[in-house]
C-alpha cells in the first residue's frame, strides 16, 4: 500500500516539529526516515500510525483518506524502540496478543491463531522460542516477537521506531539484515526510523532525510551520498564526515585559505562552500599539508590535517604508512566533490 | 603489615560477635514482650478458673483442658460467627480490589476535567480518621435499611483512597509503549485493563487484597454497631456477646479469643511473605 503525506504538519504548542511535508512512500518498499534527534522523523511516524493527531495536512492510505482515523483503524504494526513486549505472557501468547482484538463473532478460531503465529515465527526465525518469557529472550529476540506481533495481523504498514538502538554493534549488524530480509520476504510496505545514516544506508530503498521538520531529500542511498541536493545532506551522510572548505574561484581555480590551489575548469568565479568526501583525496602532489592523527582501519587509514583553517578527514589506501608529523599531498577526484551556495546551502 | 592486618580483623571481629549477641538479646527480650499477652492467653485458655486467677499467677495448667473449648463452643454459635466473618471478608476483598482497580486505572489512564482535583479529595480522604465517619454512615446505612445485614459491614469501607494511590502509583510506573502499542492493535481498554495491566501488577493487587482481608477480619467498631444478632455478627462482635454468656470464666474467655485467632494466625503463616512486603515498603511507595 502506498502512504501519501500532503502538507502534514504538527506543531506543538509554539513549536514546529514537522513542518508541510509532503511525501510518497512505495508500496512494498523499505523506506528510511532519518535525522538527527529533534528532526520530527520519530513524529511524523507517530502521525502515520494515528497516536498523534496531524495539525494540518493529509494522510493517504491508498486512496483512502485515514487522516482522522483512530491507530485501530489503519491496520498498522508499530514496533517501539524498547519492543513493548508484555512482559507476563509467552512469546506465543505475546504475538496472538493483536488476534484477540477482534469483536468475538470475527476472532480467529484457536487453531487458526495458532498457524498465524507459528507462520509469523517463523518468518522472524523464533520458532524454538514460543514457551518463554520475554525476560529470558535476547534483546535482538526480543526485537524478533515484536516484529512477529506487528506482521501477525497482516497490516498494510510496518513502522519501526528506532527498531536497533536498544542492541549492541554487533547485534545491530544482525538485526540490520534480519530487518530487511523479513521485509523483503513479507513484502509488506515498511517506514523505518533511525538517527543511524550508516543503517539507513545499508538497508533502505529509499531515505527521507529530515532536519527541523522539514525534508531535505528524498532519494536512494546511493544517490543521497553522491549527489546531496544541499550541504546538510552532504555532512549528515558518510563517516567519516565530508569536510566543507571556504573557498573562492577565480578563473577556474579554486582558492583555499591558506592561498593553495586546484583547478576546476567550468567553475564559475565567486564564492563557495566546497565539500569534500573522505574518499575525494588520493595522494598526489597539489594540495599539501602536515598530517596530525592517523587512524588505521586496516584496508585504509583516516588521515586527519588541516587545509587553511579546516580540518579535514582523508581515507586513503593503507598500502604506504603514514606517519604522523609527516608532510603529505593530496590530489582530489573531482567528481566527489560538491559546491555549495554559501548563503543557502544549496548544491550547484 | 600482614599479621597486624589480620590481628585487627580478628579484633573487629570479636567486638562484632559482641555486638550481635546483644542485638539478638535486646531483639529476643522486645520478642517475648511483645508475644507474651498472646502466650498468656493461650496457657490461660487449658487453665481451670483456679489455676486461671490464682495469685501469685500460676505460668502453666496442670493439665491441658481441652474440654475448655468443647464447652465454649456450646456458649456461642462460632462456627456461624467464622462463616459470617469469611463471608464479609470475601465481600470485602472483592469490593476493595475491584474499585481499587477500576480507581486506579481511571486516575492513572484517563484524561478528564476535574482529574487532579477529584484525586486530591480521594487522597483527603485518607486524612479522615474512620472513627469520624461513623455517625454519618450509621444514618445511612439504617436509612437504607441494611441494619444486621453484610451489606451494612462491608459497603462502607469498599473505596480506599488508600489503595487506590497505591495502585495508580503502580499503574503509572507502566511503560507507555505498552498502552501504545495495545492501541495500535486495537486493545480495547477493558481487555488492556485485564489482559496487561491486572496481571502484570498482580503483585501489588494480592498486597491490597490480604490487607483489606486482614483490615476486615480485625474490624470491631463498626460491625459492632450495625451487627445485632448471630445472623451477621462477626467473631470479633461475637465475642462480646459471648463474654456475657461466659461471665467471669477467664479461661472459657481466653478458649474463645484462641478460636478467634487460629483463622487469623493461618492466614498470616500463609501470606507471611506478602504481608510483610504490604507493610514494610515493598509495594515501591518509598516514604
Amino acid at each position: 500500500m502506498e502512504v501519501t503525506l500532503k502538507n502534514l504538519t504538527k506543531v506543538f504548542d509554539d513549536f514546529t516539529a514537522v513542518d508541510h511535508v509532503n511525501l510518497t512512500i512505495p508500496d512494498g518498499k523499505l523506506t528510511g526516515l532519518l535525522g538527527p534527534s529533534g528532526c520530527g522523523k520519530s513524529t511524523t511516524l507517530y502521525m502515520i500510525s494515528g497516536l498523534l493527531n496531524a495539525s494540518e495536512g493529509q494522510i493517504m492510505f491508498g486512496d483512502r483518506d485515514v487522516t482522522t482515523l483512530p491507530p485501530d483503524k489503519r491496520n498498522i504494526g508499530l514496533v517501539f524502540q524498547n519492543y513493548a513486549l508484555y512482559p507476563h505472557m509467552t512469546v506465543f501468547d505475546n504475538i496472538a496478543f493483536p488476534l484477540g482484538n477482534k469483536p468475538r463473532s470475527e476472532r480467529p478460531k484457536k487453531a487458526q491463531v495458532k498457524e498465524a503465529v507459528e507462520k509469523v515465527a517463523e518468518l522472524v526465525q523464533i520458532q524454538d522460542l514460543l514457551k518463554r518469557k520475554p525476560k529470558e529472550l535476547s534483546g535482538g529476540q526480543q526485537q524478533r516477537v515484536a516484529i512477529a506481533r506487528a506482521l501477525v495481523k497482516k497490516p498494510d504498514l510496518l513502522l519501526l521506531d528506532e527498531p536497533l538502538s536498544n542492541l549492541d554493534a554487533r547485534l545491530r549488524m544482525e538485526m540490520r539484515q534480519e530487518v530487511r530480509r523479513i521485509q523483503l520476504e513479507s513484502k509488506v510496505t515498511t517506514v523505518f526510523v533511525t538517527h543511524d545514516q550508516e543503517e539507513a544506508m545499508s538497508i533502505t530503498d529509499s531515505i527521507v532525510l529530515m532536519r527541523n521538520g522539514v525534508v531535505q531529500q528524498v532519494a536512494g542511498a546511493h544517490e543521497m551520498y553522491m549527489s546531496p541536493s544541499n550541504e546538510f545532506v552532504a555532512s549528515f551522510m558518510g563517516n567519516p564526515p565530508i569536510t566543507i572548505f571556504d573557498v573562492e574561484v577565480k578563473d577556474g581555480v579554486v582558492y583555499f585559505a591558506d592561498g593553495q590551489t586546484y583547478e576546476f575548469p567550468d567553475r564559475a568565479d565567486g564564492k563557495y562552500r566546497l565539500g569534500i568526501r573522505p574518499e575525494a583525496w588520493k595522494k598526489g602532489t597539489k594540495l599539501g599539508s602536515r598530517i596530525e592523527h592517523v587512524d588505521l582501519r586496516g584496508q585504509d587509514q583516516v588521515i586527519t590535517f588541516t587545509l587553511g583553517n579546516t580540518t579535514a578527514k582523508a581515507v586513503i589506501d593503507a598500502e604506504s604508512e603514514a606517519m604522523i608529523g609527516e608532510e603529505m599531498s593530496f590530489d582530489l577526484r573531482r567528481g566527489r566533490c560538491c559546491f555549495f551556495d554559501p548563503e543557502t546551502g544549496v548544491r550547484l | 603489615m600482614a599479621k597486624a592486618n589480620s590481628h585487627e580483623i580478628r579484633v573487629k571481629d570479636g567486638r562484632l560477635v559482641a555486638l550481635n549477641v546483644l542485638k539478638y538479646a535486646i531483639l529476643t527480650l522486645g520478642a517475648f514482650i511483645m508475644m507474651f499477652p498472646f502466650l498468656w492467653m493461650v496457657l490461660t485458655s487449658f487453665k481451670s478458673l483456679d489455676e486461671a486467677i490464682a495469685i501469685p499467677p500460676k505460668w502453666f495448667p496442670s493439665l491441658l483442658r481441652w474440654e475448655n473449648y468443647q464447652h465454649v463452643w456450646t456458649l456461642a454459635p462460632f462456627s456461624r460467627y467464622i462463616i459470617n466473618t469469611v463471608i464479609c471478608c470475601v465481600l470485602h476483598v472483592a469490593g476493595t480490589v475491584l474499585l481499587s482497580i477500576f480507581g486506579a486505572y481511571g486516575f492513572s489512564m484517563y484524561e478528564f476535567r476535574g482529574k487532579k482535583i477529584l484525586f486530591a479529595i480521594f487522597l483527603a480522604t485518607m486524612m479522615v480518621p474512620g472513627e469520624l465517619l461513623i455517625i454519618q454512615n450509621y444514618i445511612t446505612i439504617s436509612k437504607l435499611h441494611l441494619i444486621d445485614t453484610f451489606a451494612a459491614v462491608v459497603l462502607p469501607t469498599f473505596a480506599s483512597g488508600f489503595y487506590i494511590y497505591m495502585l495508580r502509583e503502580h499503574f503509572m510506573q507502566m511503560p507507555p509503549a505498552l498502552y501504545k502499542s495495545a492501541k495500535m492493535d486495537g486493545t480495547s481498554n477493558r481487555r488492556f485493563l485485564w489482559k496487561i495491566m491486572v496481571p502484570m501488577n498482580k503483585n501489588v493487587i494480592a498486597t491490597i487484597a490480604i490487607l483489606s482481608f486482614v483490615s476486615q477480619w480485625n474490624a470491631f467498631l463498626w460491625p459492632n454497631l450495625v451487627t445485632q444478632t448471630s445472623k451477621t455478627q462477626q467473631i470479633s462482635t461475637g465475642l462480646i456477646a459471648f463474654q456475657s454468656a461466659a461471665s467471669s470464666n477467664v479461661q472459657y474467655l481466653m478458649a474463645g479469643s484462641c478460636i478467634m485467632l487460629v483463622p487469623m494466625v493461618l492466614f498470616y503463616i500463609i501470606f507471611r511473605k506478602q504481608i510483610l512486603e504490604g507493610v514494610a515498603g515493598g509495594t515501591g511507595i518509598k516514604g
